[in-house]
């Protein structure tokens, strides 16, 4: 898939999101009902707001010493007996997978969710060599049957699907002929997909967390999905964006606390499964092979730049669900695999402005999402600053713009410019409602400017003696 | 210059080095002091918040003792519904004797025993019920934590119960994570449950039972 | 007490009575206001869409007028401004003579019912307004600058105003500076819900504290035909006789 889910401009996306009345009112209603979980389930864990500064602390110095260890991780990895693949971009990750299919003559794969085996296009490129690989999240999996629909949130995918929908395409797909009751839909998916955990060769996940101490990789899940890939088939593979790495199994202490609180206001998840290396003689259960893969795929240019605190995200969702502009816009408005103020902050920082430079502007500034962050990212700072990037730096913002702000600077820093210059504004009110003056006007009425204004008032007032 | 190198040089130039560090810069804290007094709160507690949590997140709580144990899992397993029983290989369990005969008139199976893997897990896959016990229980989410033992006996069944000794039951996730980096090498799978399966992936209403288990029961030993 | 008064352009030229009634109410609470002409802007609208070198002229012009000859305080009927003005040393190098202009007008700036709260020290000016009312929090002020008690102290005390949550109070109305403009119909969709929700709570007045969201749901209202007021808070604190005398 890659980082980028659709080709349509901006104009037009924002067009299609603001149009689709169902997936507006799916979303403010994820939005308005778990906000308030996760506030409630934040302020009963003791201590929170020390818990997000540990949390950020951990995450801030894994990030400074990654390269330490990212090393360290392989070593212990390997000691236990996975194998470990250093995949610099996309292709040389998908690459792995399907020399681990191959070699393993695996033709049907099941995966549990992961974000960077979407950013890589792991199920087109598993495909392309004739391997079937089926979505096992349920969402997922609904979304991978109905056309390879795209994803609206990064922890409730089919966010934007209605049962309706979800039952026509079941049935369409597999043969459903049961209701949209979502229990009974949810029965039937069970079956399908209890069948394929235990067909399948070789199990692919993603990875929450990677603990360099004692080279295992951690997946959590409310589903059983994720236990179920990466305990049945006989091969493993785990993809971990490199960024996901924390120094000891102690740090997932404070990572593991916050983030099922801040995803969707729960204590924990119903699974968290810790895998070091293969199966062990004493285990009789477990995957003969472990391979892991470790993606930079555009990490470290965002390392390596003014961007490399939105690094320490540990997905949690939480910055769109509190997200005004998220709340209309829905994760495919953005266009891109990682949406909201993530998305804002992340994306350009790794594909550059020239492919993600709009994403800038979906945003009003509004601040919400630095309050609910768990490693404490400022997404607001980190999105001012790519404005700044693409208007100073990049020289990203259109020839006209750029001519109109400058003029703009120059009245604002020029007294006696800026004080003939509003005395006009009244022109305003007659002025055509086209430009700026339009764009406000679709929805709003303009303001009326009235005929003097305060400084006029308080000269007047002055002159004239009098005090009130 | 292998992949792995190239991959980390990209890594360390973007923090301003040319090459790794041999180990990493100073770092704060670990974790959170536990709050409260040093010795932490009692086993009964304990116990209590453990079996009030995990009714919360739709786990059944049995309350027993080493005398009634036997009784109450013949009583959970009756209630998982006919079909075989799968039993995770752990020394409690074996403690209580034979499994068939702990299990009578079922088809009960312990997890290894020289069995060939595909048949044990097409053994659970058929299972009615599967049996296994916490290595160690965390109160304030109730969670049961499985080390070993056979990882599908909790996992492929529609019902599984977990023996939890009393004394076993710590406080919350701090302990587990403390237990497992005092552990040395750890298995190849390490499991924290909590309570039995569920999404919320269509239209945000909650569905129990998705692809683990439907029903999870929580068998507390209040004086094991 | 004297007071350097930052108008903020948006209650110089679009919503003048904002100006005018901060004057008199500080007036009213003892102390002398003085205005320099001089002033300009803050800057954000530049700042906020990325134009950061183009905004320091427009910082060094407001630095120079609000630095005022015997001024302690600078006060100004605007958070997001005040939020702005707070900011401004960080544009300027160290050792820069304008960053350390920068760093005194930043300590002595205050948002007007945070001045008046709690410099102050008073929360009942003896308003008086009846009807119902919604109070729009916004967000740079509550959320950046926490700046989100004062505003509620005031209103309290106003004789016969009935304060009235709503469903999504604490949201971003859409303003969002350029925002408003360039991603129109996302502000729009934004402003129609704010609207929506105020409407619902039965309500004859929305108050706040920052005239560019005021602007902003004003703006929605009338195209909605709601007849609902939006009053900027110093106005609805105004003395009986209307704050449009």
């Amino acid at each position: 898939m890659g980082i980028k889910t659709s080709n349509l401009g901006l104009r037009r996306r924002m067009r299609e999101s603001l149009s689709d009345a169902f997936m507006r009112s799916s979303i403010a209603n994820a939005q308005d009902r778990i906000n308030p979980m996760r506030a409630d389930c934040c302020a009963e864990l003791d201590r929170y707001e020390q818990w997000r500064e540990l949390a950020a602390g951990i995450r801030a110095h894994t990030l400074e010493n990654l390269d330490f260890y990212l090393g360290q991780f392989a070593g212990n990895a390997r000691r236990a007996g996975s194998v470990v693949h250093f995949a610099r971009d996309g292709r040389e990750a998908a690459a792995v997978a399907r020399t681990v299919f191959l070699q393993k003559k695996a033709r049907r794969g099941v995966k549990s969710k992961s974000m960077v085996t979407e950013e890589i296009g792991l199920n087109e490129a598993l495909e392309e060599i004739g391997v079937q690989i089926l979505e096992t999240d349920l969402g997922e999996y609904l979304l991978q049957i109905d056309g390879r629909d795209k994803p609206s949130h990064i922890v409730i995918p089919a966010l934007h699907k209605n049962r309706e929908r979800i039952r026509e395409v079941l049935a369409g797909q597999t043969g459903y002929t049961g209701d949209s009751a979502p229990e009974s839909m949810t029965r039937h998916v069970r079956q399908i997909l209890r069948k394929a955990f235990l067909e399948a060769d070789v199990g692919v996940t993603g990875c929450n967390f990677a603990v360099a101490s004692s080279g295992s990789v951690a997946l959590l899940t409310n589903e059983g999905n994720g236990r179920f890939v990466s305990g049945i088939p006989e091969t493993l593979i785990t993809f971990v964006g490199m960024e996901r790495v924390v120094p000891e199994l102690g740090d997932l202490d404070a990572l593991c606390s916050l983030l099922p609180r801040s995803a969707v206001g729960a204590r924990s998840t119903i699974y968290m499964t810790l895998t070091t290396g293969p199966q062990g003689a004493a285990d009789v259960d477990g995957p003969g092979e472990h391979h892991i893969v470790l993606v930079d795929n555009g990490r470290s240019a965002v390392l390596g730049s003014r961007f490399r605190d939105v690094l320490r995200c540990i997905r949690c969702g939480a910055c769109m669900l509190v997200c005004p502009a998220y709340r209309h816009v829905g994760g495919r408005g953005y266009g891109v695999l990682y949406p909201g103020p993530l998305g804002l902050a992340l994306v350009p920082a790794m594909t550059g402005y020239a492919e993600s430079g709009d994403l800038a502007g979906i945003c009003s500034l509004c601040g919400a999402c630095n309050d609910v962050c768990p490693v404490k990212i400022p997404l607001y700072e980190l999105i001012l600053e790519h404005r700044r990037a693409m208007a100073e730096d990049a020289r990203r913002t259109g020839r006209v713009e750029r001519l109109a702000f400058g003029q703009y600077g120059r009245i604002l820093g020029n007294p006696g410019l800026y004080a003939a210059a509003t005395r006009w504004a009244r022109l305003a009110n007659a002025a055509p409602r086209i430009g700026p003056l339009g764009a406000w006007s679709r929805s709003r009425e303009l303001p009326r400017i009235p005929g003097e204004r305060f400084r006029d008032w308080f000269a007047r007032r002055r002159k004239e003696g009098r005090m009130d | 210059m292998t992949t792995q190198q190239g991959f980390l040089a990209a890594v360390s130039a973007a923090l301003g080095r040319t090459a790794p560090l041999e180990a990493p810069g100073a770092r704060s804290g670990r974790s959170l002091e536990p709050g409260g007094t040093a010795a932490g709160p009692g086993r009964e507690i304990l116990a209590r918040a453990f079996a009030d949590c995990s009714r919360e997140i739709g786990a059944a709580v049995v309350e027993t003792t080493r005398a009634g144990l036997p009784g109450a899992l013949r009583s959970a397993v009756a209630s998982a519904g006919p079909g075989p029983v799968v039993v995770a290989n752990d020394p409690l369990l074996g403690g209580l004797g034979p499994a068939e005969a702990l299990l009578a008139g079922r088809e009960v199976r312990v997890w290894g025993g020289g069995s060939p893997r595909e048949e044990l897990v097409g053994f659970a896959a058929r299972a009615a019920a599967g049996l296994a016990v916490a290595t160690m229980a965390l109160a304030e989410s109730a969670t049961v934590l499985l080390l070993g033992g056979g990882s599908s006996v909790s996992l492929l069944p529609e019902s599984v119960l977990f023996v939890v000794p009393s004394s076993r039951i710590r406080p919350r996730l701090t302990e587990g994570m403390e237990f497992l980096s005092r552990l040395g090498a750890l298995p190849a799978a390490v499991h924290f449950v909590s309570g039995p399966s569920a999404t919320s992936d269509i239209e945000l209403i909650r569905v129990v039972g998705v692809h683990g288990p439907v029903h999870v029961t929580h068998i507390v030993v209040g004086d094991m | 007490m004297r007071v350097s008064f930052f108008v903020t352009c948006i209650a110089d030229t679009v919503s003048p009575s904002i100006g005018i009634q901060s004057v008199r109410l500080l007036e009213k609470l003892g102390c002398t206001v003085g205005f320099n002409p001089r002033q300009t802007c803050c800057g954000q609208p530049l700042v906020n869409s990325g134009y950061q070198r183009r905004a320091r002229d427009s910082m060094r012009a407001t630095i120079d007028a609000l630095l005022m000859e015997g001024c302690d305080w600078v006060v100004a009927p605007s958070g997001s401004c005040v939020l702005q003005v707070k900011e401004f040393p960080r544009y300027f190098p160290e050792g820069d003579a304008w960053r350390a202009r920068a760093e005194q007008l930043a300590d002595r700036t205050r948002e007007i019912t945070d001045f008046i709260v709690n410099v102050l020290g008073v929360t009942d000016v003896g308003a008086e307004l009846h009807g119902r009312a919604a109070y729009h929090p916004s967000c740079h002020m509550a959320r950046l600058l926490g700046v989100r008690e004062p505003p509620l102290r005031l209103l309290e005390n106003i004789r016969g105003l009935e304060l009235v949550p709503f469903e999504g109070q604490d949201t971003c109305c859409g303003f969002g500076g350029a925002f408003a403009v360039k991603m129109a119909d996302l502000s729009g969709a934004m402003v129609d819900e704010k609207v929506r929700h105020i409407a619902a709570a039965g309500v004859d007045y929305v108050l706040g504290a920052d005239g560019a969201c005021l602007a902003n749901i004003r703006g929605r209202i009338q195209r909605l035909q709601l007849g609902i007021r939006v009053l900027h808070i110093v106005e609805a604190l105004a003395p009986p006789g209307g704050p449009w005398a």
